[in-house]
Order: C-alpha cells, then sequence, then structure tokens
C-alpha cells in the first residue's frame, strides 16, 4: 500500500529563521560576509526503503528527534522527499491535531465544515456527518459559537472528534492525540479503535512500547534519519531500547 | 508553453476538488466580517460609498480645476484600485497566516491565494454595485453598452493581482520585510494614479512617467466605460491584458517552484 523508495529529506536549518532583505542585500555588496552564513544541511532522512502491505499495522519507533515524525509528513504528502519517491496507493489521512487549524473567530459548526472540506469530506458526507460530530463530542449548545470562546476541553473534544471523523484505507497515527477529561477519554478510545479496525492499514509513530508490542504486526526503528530495524515489533522494541 | 498549460490545468483540477474549503473558508469570513454590525453586509455598500464621498467632498475643495461628475470619476477609479491594493497588501501574509493548516495538512498551495482574491473580488462587487446604482440614481453618468467590457477588465486585474500575490507570499515567507515595505509602496502607487486627478492635469513630463505605472492601466480601461461612457483605448486594454497574463505566469511559476519548499521556513 506505500512503498518507501530511497527516500531522503533535507531541512536547511536556519539558526536565524527569519532573514532580512538588510542582511542579503549587504551580503551582495561586501566580499566580507556581513552575518555569520549559519545555514546548514541537516539530513532528517537518510535514504530510507521499506513497504507497507494491507492488513498491516505498522508501527515507526526511534528516539527523539530520529525523524518519525517527518516520515509521517513524507508518507502523509505533506513534506516532498528532497530523494528518492513515495508511492501511496489508496486513500491516507493523517490523524492531526486539528485544533491548530482551527480558525477561532469562526464557530464550530464552521470548523467543522472548513476542516471537513480539508479533510476530503464532500457537501454531501458533511451534511450526514455534522450531527454525529456535535453528538459525539457533547457541544450542542455550543456548536454556534466561535471556537475562541470554548474551553480548552470543549475545542480538544471538538478537534479530536473531527479528526477521527475520517475513514481512510491508510490511517495515519502521530502519538496518541489527547482527547480531553476522562469520561471522554473512554468514549475516544473505543472511537479511536473502531476507526483503526475500519482502516486497511495503520502506520503509528509511537514513544509507547508496550501500545507496540500489542498493538503492532511489524515495527521499523529509527535512529538518527536511518532505518537501522524492520521487522518484529518485540524485536524491534528490544533494539530500539539497546540504541 | 505546452508544460506551462499542463500545469495551469492540473492545477485547475486541484483546485476544484477542493472548491469546498475555498466556499467555506470565504462564506465563513464573510459572514465574520460582518457578524457584529447591526446592518452588516451593507457596511461593505455603504462604507466605501460614504468613504467617497468624504474624499470627493475634500479634494473637489481642494482642487481649482474641479471637473464635472467628479464623485463617479473618483469612485470609478478609487474602488477598482482598492480591490487590487487589497489583495497585494494582504498578499504577504497568504502563506504565513495559513502555517497552521500548511503545517498540518497537505493543500494546494495556490488555495490559500485563491481564498484571498476571491474574498476581496466579492466584497469588490457589493461595493461596486451600489456606487454604481447609486451614480445612476443621481445622475452621474449613463448606462453604455461599453459596460460590457467591465467583467473582463475586473477578470485581468483578478489575474494581475492573483500572480503579484503569489509572489508577494513566497518572497515573503524569506524576506519578512516585505509586509513593512509593501504598505508604504502601495501608498505612494495610491497617488501616482490618476485616482484623485485626471492624468490631463499633471505636467506634459510627469503624465509620460505616470505611463510607467501599471496601475494606471487598469484604472483607466475600468473608468472608461463609466466615466465617459465609452471603450478604453485599445492600446491601454492590451497593456492590461499583456501585464495580466505576465503576472499570472509569473506568479504561477514561482509558486510552483517554491511549493514544496515554503513549509521548512514557515
Amino acid at each position: 500500500m506505500i512503498n518507501i523508495n530511497n527516500v531522503s529529506l533535507a531541512y536547511t536549518i536556519h539558526h536565524e529563521r527569519s532573514h532580512s532583505l538588510k542582511e542579503k542585500m549587504i551580503n551582495l555588496f561586501h566580499k566580507r560576509k556581513y552575518v555569520e552564513q549559519s545555514e546548514e544541511t541537516f539530513w532528517a532522512l537518510k535514504n530510507l526503503n521499506f513497504s507497507v502491505h494491507e492488513g498491516e499495522q505498522f508501527a515507526i519507533i526511534g528516539k527523539n528527534g530520529a525523524g518519525k515524525s517527518t516520515l509521517l509528513k513524507v508518507i502523509s504528502g505533506i513534506l516532498k522527499p528532497t530523494k528518492g519517491s513515495v508511492e501511496v496507493n489508496g486513500s491516507i489521512q493523517p490523524l492531526i491535531e486539528i485544533a491548530a487549524g482551527f480558525n477561532p473567530e469562526f464557530s464550530g459548526r464552521e470548523n467543522i465544515y472548513l476542516n471537513g472540506y480539508m479533510l476530503g469530506f464532500s457537501r454531501e458526507q458533511l451534511k450526514a456527518k455534522e450531527k454525529e460530530i456535535i453528538d459525539f463530542s457533547e457541544l450542542e449548545n455550543f456548536i454556534d459559537v466561535p471556537v475562541k470562546y470554548y474551553s480548552s476541553g470543549m475545542s480538544v473534544r471538538l478537534a479530536f472528534t473531527i479528526a477521527t471523523s475520517v475513514e481512510p484505507e491508510i490511517l495515519l497515527l502521530d502519538e496518541m492525540i489527547s482527547a480531553g477529561d476522562a469520561g471522554f477519554i473512554k468514549k475516544a478510545r473505543s472511537r479511536m479503535e473502531s476507526l483503526v479496525k475500519r482502516a486497511k492499514g495503520v502506520v503509528i509513530v509511537s514513544h509507547d512500547l508496550q501500545l507496540v508490542r500489542e498493538f503492532a504486526t511489524r515495527a521499523v526503528v529509527i535512529d538518527k534519519g536511518e532505518l537501522v530495524f524492520d521487522g518484529d515489533p518485540n524485536q524491534a522494541v528490544d533494539k530500539y531500547l539497546n540504541l | 508553453m505546452y508544460s506551462f498549460a499542463q500545469t495551469v490545468k492540473k492545477e485547475f483540477l486541484v483546485l476544484y476538488k477542493f472548491r469546498w474549503v475555498t466556499y467555506s473558508f470565504v462564506s465563513s469570513n464573510l459572514k465574520m466580517r460582518y457578524k457584529r454590525s447591526v446592518i452588516g453586509i451593507f457596511w461593505s455598500m455603504l462604507g466605501p460609498a460614504l468613504n467617497y464621498l468624504i474624499m470627493g467632498l475634500v479634494f473637489s475643495l481642494l482642487a481649482k480645476n474641479s471637473m464635472p461628475n467628479y464623485f463617479a470619476y473618483l469612485f470609478s477609479g478609487a474602488a477598482f484600485y482598492n480591490l487590487m491594493a487589497a489583495v497585494i497588501n494582504n498578499g504577504p501574509y497568504v502563506f504565513i497566516h495559513n502555517e497552521g493548516y500548511i503545517k498540518k495538512i497537505y493543500l494546494p498551495k495556490s488555495l490559500f491565494v485563491v481564498n484571498l482574491v476571491l474574498m476581496e473580488t466579492i466584497n469588490f462587487m457589493f461595493s461596486v454595485g451600489t456606487l454604481l446604482l447609486l451614480g445612476l440614481i443621481f445622475n452621474q453618468y449613463e448606462l453604455s453598452l461599453s459596460w460590457l467590457i467591465l467583467p473582463f477588465v475586473v477578470l485581468f486585474a483578478i489575474l494581475f493581482v492573483f500572480g503579484l500575490a503569489c509572489i508577494l507570499g513566497v518572497t515573503c515567507v524569506y524576506f519578512r520585510d516585505i509586509n513593512h515595505i509593501l504598505p508604504l509602496v502601495m501608498q505612494a502607487s495610491f497617488f501616482a494614479t490618476p485616482i484623485l486627478y485626471a492624468v490631463e492635469a499633471l505636467p506634459e513630463n510627469y503624465q509620460k512617467l505616470v505611463r510607467l505605472n501599471p496601475f494606471y492601466y487598469f484604472v483607466e480601461t475600468f473608468r472608461s466605460p463609466i466615466f465617459l461612457g465609452q471603450l478604453p483605448p485599445l492600446s491601454d486594454l492590451g497593456i492590461v491584458i499583456g501585464l495580466s497574463l505576465l503576472s499570472f505566469v509569473i506568479g504561477l511559476i514561482v509558486l510552483k517552484l517554491f511549493d514544496n519548499k515554503i513549509i521548512f521556513k514557515l
């Protein structure tokens, strides 16, 4: 379902993120560099090769900064690899922390539609899902209020529910997305489980080694952007612990 | 050439796929803009009319050789110029302000530019529609067949500012100075464009200078049918079409070149 062929991805790191025009201009006229050119290329992913097959529950593990989330972004198409290619057969959807994509001035309902359309739903599909989303997130009385007046719990519930309304063939999960208060977490867990069950393939990035052992059918270990292990999840966890 | 046509076609297909995102973004934004005001959308009609009335009063008092129907002259140029200026002024922010979306989900970058252009165009339609109607009611000019060209002039202006917004948006991701410089440039270009004054009122050598200003051609072509009731000179129209296509093509090329790079700098 997913083929990763010789994928490498380079970040250009700027120590000062916003380069001003002034510096560039001065650098043009001076032979001597006015500002220390602080660009360096950092390879976040190095020559990765693997495939994810239908029916697999695929885990990616690695230390912080190993490139796990970057890899997930490459698979979902948000980042394009610098070298190599990614082939995906089937609809793919990352389960994202959509709260960052909420427009605080828009009402909950407007955000359902805006985000729903971004996730690729049609108008008819969203109309059908709208009520379910509102019910599940327990926001009946607040749905037409701008999201900026929501408590953090409310916006997390709404974000979670919208994000989990997708029905992709391939599901991408980055850690466990937060789900609000205790009562809601229980509901949220079963919603996640049914989402995972419906998907033909799941790719998960996690630090929760127990979850990887129980959940995954295959796992890869990534270290400093390189693939160091591909195979049985239990062996993968052991390999990771010995890194 | 062939591959560029393919690029445009592909871009349109992608945008068509995401048309509902644009729809909900634009409609929610328009609703939001007037949400807590009593007369809502009427502000977008009334606001500019009152604005031009004030400007008209001040400048017809100041100018010695006041022309007849100065209000019609003023608003037909100013409203159209303001459509272009609104898109251009927001151009630098087109990706920066959408960082949250760009980093979380794959969306075509041109979508954000289209959203901006569409929103300002709809606002313009409301305001210019009202103004045109008011002008007719107060006998400032007469309806003429030459008005049929107006939608096309607007269309070309949209292509022109779309291209500029793409270029500005990409540039501003790399050089955040742009958003400080641009309002000054636009302020200067407003006065350098014959909106408050007629080009004939300028000394001869300045008249030549004005012709270096791209906005001059757009404003003249839009104003001519309304204020004079006649089609703009073909040469002006040609320049408008040329500038629009040039800007659109360059803008799209810049956007495509930096499409996958922008995200690393946001």
